[in-house]
């Protein structure tokens, strides 16, 4: 029975991850004779790439944690929209995200080098440690606060000594996720880092799959980052057990403000950052984009448009397909308390950046880059191996909420188990799996690194659109395609965003 | 009575070639192992096909000679058999559509039943996907000439979509660009296809690109006669597998309304001249074209000096862009005052948007010349009909065009320009040494890439 509902999952993972990755190791090993670490340029490249991820996390986490501190803990006026607003940011394009800082920072100062660097990437990480810290500080365990005051600690005692150490795993764990997610990321470093002196591996990684079709360059690239991507897994899945401790929650905001005004003035920091690093490069995108629609080709966004939609929509479907039984199984059928290795075993893809995944599925499966169907296929493919760790938190919110006894009693009643999946499970997961779908969509909207990769001949995207429009002298096209794209994604993740609250209420 | 046969047989090979592709397709190929008829029409067409270069050879015979006499009846039978043969091709495509709809229209009626008129709007689905199936199924049989090619030469008011348009109307061929990134992605997409690619030709080339695959014997010998006409200074860059079609200097491009600056500069002194508020942005040779161009420029001209002139302009540099359109984007948003484009690029501006401020630099010891070609593929089943759109794309028609919608000079001699590129100065061409270069490219890229990693301050 289980392999009915694991099946699927991991064959797909094997298939499609692990098999590539590890013949990408053994092809790894067998290339070493010409190390990238005998090339002067890319030893400076993997200092540089480690270095800005470095900062750039610990700035992230530093952002993270001030809005989450300001949106849980004292409650500010309109929190509740900035933490949905950074579910958007973390997951446009980072094209769209390079193009809003350029017009707008990049009006008003220099931006290239560390600065682009580190505001597009504190722009599209932020919001990892937002979410995580966030969720930490709502749900830790308050009562040892409590009776330390009780004591005579003071607040800020209380806070450096005991609040802090308790949400320490979500501090590590997002610095972790920023960490990779800035060592990986290509666009950013493309369109703001300036050239060689600000160069990732991820960038030469690119270059010697894309440009100069060297494989045995790029393997050995994408083994560097995979291992880091590995050992920070192992690392993050440790910090993960550490967090699994239920406790009795107290609700109450132990750090609010004890005067009105030192709460304007929280609200005021948050809201003035948040439109510095956020909002005035978004603003900036609608200005520029809004100021002349004649230059957009009618035709050619339908067809961007019904591509995106398709590839969006396959990815939706299969990721959905693939995980909704794997988590079935283990909140439904498996007994409770086996389930996390499972869970996280789902989830390595996203510790890996995904040129490096789609490289490995290239290598292993030439023909996708050859056959224009099967290009459509690995693309479809790729994405869904990022979306379904991504997906996975809302479907097991929504099993977790979900009691054993229906089924029980559904059972009883002599229910068969497609029909108490159809009458009892598939109802109530109704939700949970709308706003998986609205995440997958948007992630899969905004993906442009595995369209470039396996380009199938012709191939029309929003995203991509933005790249093509502007390499025909057409800027102002691409400026409008960006607000296009950004319209939609900001509806799709309104509607998560409130979804997502439907469902916080309802568990309530 | 000559030109007459010529254009005859000229019609006979086109139509033949196209009927010959459409029976490759999967499908005719399935329905001709049913029908032994159309295999032996096939076949007929193959050796008709093969003996045109030997026919051609008569074309300049003299009338009254058995030579001509041989002509006239090849170009006779040919025409007849061609007519005959497109009947039967024609027969046989709707034989297949009928087919098809058939099926389709059976497959409608087991649905209907088996859906036993619950819901309408399922019917209308299933309507229009047999209908697209059927509408697909013919549209596959229309012959279909593939251009692999870089972006700005596809889509809406491009000079792919002026060339399609154009030579549909002439040859009744569609030619479907299929675009890519960059010129280098489009060549790469064909290694990786191989023999299996689809494209029928590289376009946009440029010469560095095709000397690197030169070697990789891709490409398909075309006639020399088909590079006559082309301007005398391109014939060094044309080989019998490359065939440019627009040329363009490498240069400097700036806003004289916004930064003074001498028009006659020397490429030695350049970084030397520029304020220390001048900023400047460059395309990445790893990534560019144009990037890569002007790396060799300056490591070709400077010899010793190049690496000093890297030095010097290092901290000038306001980025390195991947490509020309960021770079380009960045001097328009008039946060650099100089960006590497072509001399031609001002006449853009002047003729887009009546504005006569930006100007190229004139370097004294010349500038690198860009050249864009067009190759045939070895693989293409399609090199006559391939090689007649060379002929179309190197035509005073296309090449007339060309100037407006690629910004760059048109490879034909004698070819009128617009007022606006009349004006703009044709720099002298610094020669270069192919062979040095192939052989020093990744060294002198490596050298650039360590000296602008270090911090110019």
């Amino acid at each position: 029975m289980s392999y009915f509902f694991l099946g699927p999952a991991l064959v797909f993972l094997g298939v499609l991850f692990l098999v590539p990755m590890v013949n990408l190791l053994l092809l790894g090993f067998q290339g070493f004779h010409h190390s990238i670490f005998q090339d002067t340029y890319l030893v400076y490249v993997i200092q540089f790439t480690y270095w800005q991820a470095f900062v750039s996390a610990s700035l992230s986490v530093l952002v993270g944690f001030l809005f989450a501190f300001l949106i849980k803990e004292w409650n500010v006026f309109g929190g509740k929209i900035l933490w949905k607003c950074g579910l958007l940011c973390s997951s446009l394009p980072s094209i769209i995200v390079a193009l809003g800082i350029l017009g707008s920072w990049g009006k008003q100062t220099t931006l290239f080098g560390w600065k682009g660097l580190l505001l597009g990437h504190v722009f599209l990480n932020f919001a990892i440690p937002l979410r995580l810290i966030g969720n930490a500080l709502s749900d830790r365990e308050r009562t040892s606060e409590l009776t330390a005051q009780s004591l005579g600690m003071s607040r800020w005692g209380v806070f450096c000594n005991i609040t802090i150490s308790s949400i320490r795993p979500s501090l590590v764990s997002s610095w972790i996720l920023a960490f990779l997610y800035s060592s990986t990321s290509l666009f950013i470093v493309l369109f703001l880092g300036g050239g060689p002196r600000f160069t990732t591996l991820e960038v030469a990684l690119y270059e010697a799959v894309k440009l100069n079709l060297d494989n045995g360059r790029a393997i050995q690239i994408a083994l560097l980052q995979a291992g880091v991507g590995a050992f920070l897994f192992f690392f993050y899945l440790k910090l993960q057990k550490k967090t699994n401790l239920e406790s009795d929650r107290v609700d109450i905001q132990f750090f609010a403000p004890r005067r009105a005004w030192m709460k304007g003035l929280g609200g005021l920091c948050l809201w003035g950052l948040s439109f510095m690093c956020l909002g005035f490069p978004l603003v900036s995108i609608f200005v520029e984009g809004l100021g002349d629609w004649s230059f957009l080709d009618g035709a050619e966004l339908l067809e961007a448009g019904l591509t995106t939609f398709a590839i969006a929509t396959s990815v939706v479907v299969l990721s959905i397909s693939i995980l909704y039984p794997y988590l079935h199984y283990l909140y439904q059928v498996k007994p409770q308390g086996e389930t996390s290795g499972w869970i996280w075993l789902i989830a390595i893809p996203q510790f890996f950046s995904s040129l490096v995944v789609a490289l490995a599925l290239s290598v292993f499966f030439p023909l996708v880059r050859e056959v224009s169907w099967l290009s459509y296929l690995a693309v479809v493919s790729t994405q869904t191996l990022f979306v379904i760790p991504l997906i996975q938190f809302p479907l097991r919110e929504g099993f977790l909420r979900m009691s054993k006894e229906r089924n029980w009693i559904a059972q009883s009643l002599g229910a068969s188990g497609w029909q108490r999946w159809l009458w009892v499970e598939l109802p109530f997961m109704k939700r949970s799996l709308f706003l998986s779908a609205l995440i997958g969509f948007g992630f899969s909207m905004g993906e442009v690194i595995s369209i470039l990769l396996f380009s199938p001949p012709g191939i029309k995207t929003l995203a991509m659109g933005i790249f093509q429009a502007m390499s025909r002298y057409r800027f102002q096209e691409a400026r409008a395609t960006t607000v296009v794209l950004l319209v939609v994604m900001i509806s799709l993740f309104g509607i998560a965003g409130y979804l997502e609250d439907r469902d916080e209420s309802s568990a309530r | 009575m000559k030109p007459v046969l010529a254009s005859a047989l000229e019609k006979c090979q086109v139509l033949l070639e196209a009927l010959q592709n459409k029976s490759q397709q999967k499908h005719l190929i399935f329905w001709s192992q049913l029908n032994p008829d159309l295999k032996n029409w096939n076949e007929t067409a193959r050796g008709y096909l093969k003996s045109f270069d030997l026919v051609q050879k008569y074309r300049d015979a003299k009338e009254g000679s058995p030579e001509a006499f041989l002509y006239s009846n090849s170009v006779e039978s040919c025409v007849e058999f061609s007519d005959k043969y497109s009947l039967e091709i024609k027969k046989q495509e709707f034989a297949e559509l009928g087919g098809l709809i058939f099926l389709s229209g059976l497959l409608f009626v087991v649905l209907r039943w088996a859906l036993r008129r619950k819901n309408q709007v399922r019917f209308g689905i299933l309507l229009l996907v047999s209908l697209s199936f059927c509408a697909q199924a013919k549209a596959k049989s229309e012959p279909i000439l593939r251009v692999y090619s870089y972006d700005a030469l596809t889509g809406r008011n491009s000079f792919g979509e002026f060339l399609s348009k154009k030579f549909f109307e002439k040859h009744h061929v569609k030619v479907q660009f299929v675009s890519f990134g960059t010129a280098g992605e489009a060549i790469n997409q064909v290694v990786l296809e191989g023999s299996k690619t689809k494209a029928d030709l590289l376009m946009g080339l440029d010469e560095v690109m095709f000397r690197k695959v030169q070697k990789r014997d891709l490409f398909h010998e075309l006639e020399p006669s088909l590079s006559e006409g082309l301007v005398p200074d391109l014939k060094k860059s044309t080989t019998r597998t490359f065939i440019p079609f627009d040329y363009g200097f490498v240069s400097f491009v700036y806003d004289d309304s916004r930064t003074a600056f001498p028009k006659k500069v020397s490429l030695k002194t350049f970084p030397e001249i520029l304020s220390a508020q001048h900023k400047v942005v460059i395309q990445d040779p790893r990534t560019s074209s144009l990037g890569i161009e002007f790396l060799i420029w300056t490591f070709e001209k400077l010899n010793d000096g190049a690496k000093k002139f890297w030095t010097a302009l290092n901290p000038h540099i306001l980025t390195v862009s991947p490509g020309w359109s960021g770079a380009y984007e960045l001097f328009l948003r008039k946060q650099a005052d100089f960006v590497i484009s072509y001399t031609t690029s001002p006449a853009y501006h002047r003729i887009k948007e009546k504005k006569e401020s930006i100007k190229p630099l004139i370097f004294e010891e010349g500038h690198f010349r860009q050249v864009e070609g067009i190759s045939v593929l070895r693989s293409s089943s399609q090199k006559e009909l391939a090689s007649r759109f060379i002929q179309f794309v190197l035509g005073e028609e296309a090449q007339s065009q060309l100037p407006t919608y690629q910004w760059m000079y048109p490879a034909r001699k004698a070819v009128v320009l617009p007022r606006e590129f009349q004006d703009i100065p044709i720099p002298k061409q610094v020669t270069v040494d192919w062979d040095q270069i192939s052989s020093k490219k990744d060294q002198w890229i490596q050298d650039w890439a360590l000296m602008l990693s270090q911090d110019p301050k």
